[in-house]
């Protein structure tokens, strides 16, 4: 049985389209991520997935459970963390965990010992009678996702789960994710992180502007890139260098940051020369090919960067 | 509707966590009730003023009508000698210069009032306080009124003895003297003597009713919202009516309890007892609580950010604080209409029949049904206004 399916799901605001008519779905023990920039229309998929709004078209089901009739029977077997990591500040960790325990039946003693088995796991068990306002970002995050976990999901819902963290942290709930993934939970998330999705997921999906532009493994996303190449140059340059280097035939995206400038070009003999041509006045400090990254990929799809 | 409670509990305990608003919660209507009692609550409700007595003769006569003025509670009394300056002159500068409210003339030979009659001229401040001037106007001309009482009766007395008169001589002498007999019968529908303080403290129920019900309800709601909180409990298998059962239940034990320090501070710090039922009493409060926390529920869908949600509670907390009789009775004029809108006027009316007059369930129907009905629609609307917010 798919964890997840969704057909031609659709979402509308005030006649702006969130999510037009989009399709896939997910199987059961998959990693899978929602791709996209933001405002591409991924959280808005996840609250509808997560019974938390209604669609206003197509059809969405949990392990079989229609998510505009089941909602009751959807709540008990999905976990969810959200973007915003909306504890209760002004309890301490253990009485959030007591709390949400509560609201999914757990029984005390089962919520506590529970909650203290996944806070030992996170390295959050010395911290748990203090109250969360006084946490940082990434022990947040860690106790939001251990709150997501306390009833055993079937299915675990990652809104952004590690926007905002430093990369320690981040690591730290990455390498968390798939130890629970390897349990036997699915995992579906969203991010505008392409590092997050290629790490951690068994297949992707590339969101824009509410639509579902790719969807495949993280390799074959990349291989969709095999014609192209990407060169890396490292100089001084201004706009008129990119100008030049954007009108070289065979060029098709052109993007700059910290002083690099990344090209995807097709693979045509003599293009490298023809570039270098444009810009031998200027102080080159190297050139390199590079692999693609999903980054690219989005870019090459989009015509656009994931974080802008 | 288990999990009511446990969206009350964690309310409280969220409440436990901020010991600083936990204190003002118990404080602020103490420190009201203080201020208010100490000002205006004393244990009579009379006015005390300065007066000028200025005796012209200093007989037996005038210095007795002198040690009643002296003797008077709330008069304190200052002896003056008339010097070459007119009567007028000395009042205006008594008035004036030394702050008399009243300055009393007593003639010369006084004592002849035993065989004759003589005139007693009183000057007041005409620019002072309504209440003050009519009660010391009142007091004054009471005393004197009772004074000349006294002397009738003596000369009738005098008569009875050595005038060798009539039954009816007497009978027509003690009419001429007093022609009615008032008797003063004091009744009172309130068990005890009504001061300031007893109108205040129902008043301050309503109050604290009214501020954690409108803004703290509103503004934590909204808090709720803006953190991603209320999503979250709402994405967990719990209905919305467990969820606004139980933030309901929490502020009624939080209002519940700042209410039972309220009075036991009343009942020891300044003897305030309640007359009547405490279910009755309970049952009131309750009312108005719903319908206080119905607004804040109302506030709560509208209100964008907890700031703008607290700003909006208090511009409807402060006309309701001022229009519905919390401070000071309203019975007439357009505050009077204007008061008819607010629920708080209603709660207030019936709990001061239950707490003052000690007034039973059939006294206060119309007020308790109307303020039920108000917490009743205020809550369906909430409600809805809630389901259509959380949509988005």
């Amino acid at each position: 049985m798919n964890a997840i399916s969704i057909e031609n799901l659709r979402k509308e605001y005030d006649g702006i389209v969130a999510v037009d008519g989009i399709s896939f779905s997910v199987e059961e023990g998959e990693i899978f991520a929602l791709l996209g920039p933001n405002g591409a229309g991924k959280t808005t998929t996840v609250r509808i997935l997560t019974c938390q709004i209604k669609a206003n078209g197509g059809a969405a089901k949990i392990f079989g459970y229609d998510v505009n009739k089941d909602c009751s029977k959807i709540r008990r077997i999905i976990g969810i963390m959200p973007q915003e990591t909306s504890l209760n500040e002004l309890l301490t960790a253990e009485q959030n965990i007591l709390f949400y325990g509560m609201l999914y039946d757990l029984p005390v003693k089962e919520a506590k010992k529970r909650g203290e088995e996944l806070l030992e796991a996170m390295g959050l068990f010395h911290r748990k009678d203090e109250l969360v306002k006084n946490f940082s970002g990434g022990m947040k995050q860690r106790l939001s996702l251990i709150i997501a976990l306390l009833h055993k999901p079937k299915i675990l819902f990652l809104d952004e789960p590690t926007t905002g963290l430093d990369p320690q942290a981040r690591r730290h709930i990455w390498d968390f994710i798939k130890e629970i993934n390897n349990e036997g939970t699915t995992i579906f998330l969203t991010t505008h992180y392409m590092e997050e999705a290629d790490y951690l997921c068994d297949r992707v999906a590339i969101m824009d502007n509410g639509k579902i532009i790719a969807l495949d493994t993280p390799a074959k996303l990349k291989s969709m890139m095999e014609r192209e190449k990407i060169l890396r140059i490292e100089m001084d340059y201004d706009e008129g260098v990119i100008e030049a280097i954007k009108n070289v035939d065979g060029v098709k995206q052109i993007s700059d940051e910290d002083g690099i400038i990344k090209i995807i070009v097709e693979d045509r003999k003599g293009l490298l020369l023809d570039i270098i041509r444009n810009i031998s006045d200027r102080n080159i400090k190297s050139i390199a090919t590079v692999e693609p990254t999903l980054e690219d990929v989005f870019i090459t799809l989009t015509g656009k960067r994931l974080r802008d | 509707m288990k999990k009511a409670f446990v969206i009350s509990w964690r309310r409280l305990a969220e409440i436990w966590h901020q010991k600083k608003l936990l204190a003002f919660l118990i404080l602020y209507p103490l420190i009201f009730m203080i201020i208010f009692g100490s000002v205006f609550g004393g244990e009579n409700y009379t006015i005390s003023f300065k007066m000028a007595v200025v005796a012209e003769s200093s007989d037996d006569m005038a210095s007795l009508l002198i040690s009643i003025f002296q003797e008077y509670e709330g008069i304190d009394v200052a002896v003056k000698k008339l010097g070459n300056e007119s009567m007028e002159e000395m009042a205006k500068e008594l008035i004036e210069n030394e702050d008399f409210l009243a300055v009393l003339f007593i003639p010369k030979n006084f004592s002849q009032v035993i065989f004759s009659t003589a005139k007693i001229t009183v000057f007041y401040d005409e620019s002072a306080d309504i209440n003050t001037r009519s009660i010391a106007i009142g007091t004054i001309g009471g005393i004197i009124d009772a004074f000349s009482q006294k002397i009738a009766e003596k000369k009738i007395e005098m008569a009875k003895e050595y005038g060798n008169l009539t039954e009816e001589e007497i009978k027509y002498m003690e009419s001429i003297a007093r022609p009615i007999n008032l008797s003063l019968v004091g009744y009172s529908p309130v068990k005890k003597e009504l001061k300031y303080i007893d109108f205040l403290v129902p008043g301050l129920v309503s109050m604290t009713i009214m501020w954690t019900g409108v803004t703290g309800v509103a503004s934590s709601l909204v808090e709720d919202r803006v953190r991603g909180v209320r999503q979250r409990i709402l994405s967990s298998p719990v209905s919305r009516i467990s969820v606004i059962a139980g933030e309901t239940l929490g502020y009624l034990i939080i209002t519940g309890i700042q209410i039972v320090i309220l009075l036991l501070v009343a009942a020891l710090a300044f003897k305030i007892t309640i007359a009547g039922e405490i279910w009755l009493l309970a049952a009131v409060i309750i009312a108005g609580m719903l319908c206080m926390i119905g607004i804040g529920l109302v506030i709560s869908t509208i209100a964008k950010t907890a700031e703008e949600a607290s700003q909006l509670g208090m511009l409807i907390n402060f006309p309701m604080m001022f229009l519905s009789g919390i401070f000071f009775p309203i019975t007439q004029g357009w505050m009077y209409y204007v008061s008819r809108f607010f629920p708080l006027t209603y709660i207030n009316e019936a709990m001061r029949e239950v707490i003052l007059r000690g007034g039973e369930f059939g006294d206060i129907a119309v007020p308790f049904f109307i303020s039920l009905t108000f917490a009743i629609l205020i809550f369906i609307i909430g409600a809805a206004l809630l389901a259509r917010r959380e949509e988005e």
